[in-house]
């Protein structure tokens, strides 16, 4: 299972440098104080959105697909290799972001660092997310057709969020709970919540996915 | 001798297309060809029998075992490198010294350099000769007992293949060892195939050892006159044009016997695929 993992990561190997490249400009950006730190966050959450999407394609371009299912490793492990990887680029995503997070609080850019843990903490619980939703339709339905699947699914959520934001009154109703700043204690169990509800959300994408693949002629 | 491909009623079932049922023995030490033209389902066969496709019926046993459980044994090149573009050439070592417990980092090397293959190169660069090399490589760096093979030498220049041929044969040099191999090029069959099965529309037409088909077929060049008074039981396939009626011939010897005056050649694979698929059947 490790070879998999590690054919992944050496796929995005070009890829995964300039995704670093891209978020340590965006920081410096952020320490011009052009944009807040926030955006590292963002652009994670995008960059580790593409990735799979990205190995799914090369896989199929090249029919690894119908090669690894000749090799020893079995179609569940096949499918767990995957989980794994996307779960170590999250994790990888995640310290990487907070570690140019602290390096802009200690260069005095992020004013309010436990809101700047808590954002990190919910993007990266949002990575995870998007991957848990996105790989089961990688697997059903291959790249191509998945991508435009998700990305309608993703444009729902969102016309659906802001339609309960704006049109809806939500956003008002939100302000109107004047909610206390959270305390450092407070802040510290956002990361491990949403490291847990990643898991979670991982775990039932994965049994998801390795019905699809069980039952797939490649 | 044990058999190391034992396929049983195999059947598989696409919306447009049924591959077998098959039914096909692969000795230990011996090389099968497995010949058809595209679209016969050569790959599907090839598939079924790994389960990358799932067999809508019938038994595949691979090295006496469980497909899954003879991975670990069984070598496989496809049409093309599955290697994505972006990995490099000592990359594939990387990955698969993971997978397979058997790998062989040395003889890996070995092939590399044997094919002229640089580690440092991106498989991006190699052209689709070197890529199937490379291909080979892999196949062979876990030293498995089977060889699957799908149009392994399509893409190599004649002295490449002559070469893989060479080491195909002292693959089955070991009676433990079957090389199951599909191929276009029935020139490369004609050299080192023991066995040669043909599939026609996802139907097994013929399976038989190669030297007994070559010789018991044969090409008859005549008239139409000619062939009207040949006995129907020897014809298999008919081909006329303006100019002359060629026929595949079965029994050559007995053919020979009973016409000494019609010439009947000696067959090659190619022309028997093209006389079955194309000639009018007797």
């Amino acid at each position: 299972m490790t070879g998999l993992i590690l054919k992944d990561v050496l796929i995005l190997r070009k890829t995964l440098r300039s995704y670093l490249f891209m978020m340590i400009v965006y920081a410096a950006i952020a320490f011009t104080g052009v944009w807040t730190a926030d955006i590292v966050g963002v652009l994670m959450v995008v960059m580790v959105m593409m990735l799979p999407m990205n190995v799914f394609a090369y896989d199929k371009q090249c029919q690894w697909d119908t090669y690894g299912l000749a090799l020893p490793v079995g179609r569940t492990r096949t499918v767990a290799a995957r989980y794994l990887c996307v779960l170590l680029l999250c994790v990888c995503s995640v310290a990487l972001t907070a570690l140019l997070g602290a390096a802009l609080y200690a260069a005095g850019r992020v004013e309010e660092p436990v809101e700047f843990m808590v954002t990190c903490s919910v993007m990266g619980l949002m990575s995870v997310l998007v991957n848990a939703i996105m790989l089961p339709f990688l697997y059903k339905f291959g790249p191509e057709r998945a991508r435009m699947m998700f990305f309608g699914i993703m444009g729902g959520i969102v016309l659906l969020i802001a339609a309960v934001l704006f049109p809806l009154g939500g956003l008002e109703w939100l302000k109107s709970l004047e909610l206390a700043e959270p305390t450092l204690g407070q802040a510290a169990i956002v990361p491990a919540a949403a490291a847990l509800a990643g898991l979670a959300l991982l775990a039932a994408s994965f049994l998801l996915s390795r019905h699809f693949y069980g039952t797939k002629d490649v | 001798m044990t058999n190391c491909i034992e396929i049983k009623g195999l059947v598989k079932e696409y919306k447009t297309f049924t591959l077998g049922p098959i039914d096909l023995q692969v000795p230990g030490g011996s090389i099968l060809g497995l010949i058809g033209e595209n679209g016969a389902g050569k790959t599907t066969l090839i598939k079924s029998m790994l389960g990358i496709v799932r067999p809508t019926a019938g038994e595949v046993s691979l090295l006496g075992a469980d497909p899954d459980r003879a991975k670990a044994d069984i070598g496989i090149v496809l049409d093309d490198c599955f290697f994505s573009e972006y990995l490099r050439v000592k990359d594939v070592d990387s990955v698969l010294r993971r997978v397979f417990k058997t790998w062989d980092r040395e003889l890996y090397r070995d092939y590399l350099d044997k094919f002229g293959l640089a580690g440092t190169k991106n498989i991006k660069e190699l052209s689709r000769g070197m890529r199937m090399k490379l291909s080979l490589a892999a196949a062979l760096a876990h030293r498995p007992r089977l060889l699957l093979l799908d149009e392994a030498t399509a893409g190599l220049d004649p002295v490449v293949r002559d070469e893989i041929l060479d080491e195909f044969l002292a693959f089955v040099s070991d009676d433990d060892h079957a090389i199951l191999i599909s191929s276009h090029i029935t020139s490369d069959l004609e050299k080192v195939a023991d066995y040669i099965a043909y599939l026609h529309q996802g139907k097994l037409l013929l399976c038989d050892e190669k030297d007994r088909l070559l010789e018991s077929y044969g090409r008859l060049v005549c008239t139409k006159a000619d062939l009207d008074q040949v006995d129907r039981g020897y014809i298999v396939a008919t081909r006329k044009s303006q100019y002359s009626t060629e026929a595949l011939i079965r029994h050559r010897g007995d053919f020979k016997r009973t016409y000494p005056r019609l010439t009947v050649e000696p067959v090659t694979l190619d022309e028997l695929m093209v006389f079955i698929v194309k000639g009018e059947q007797s």
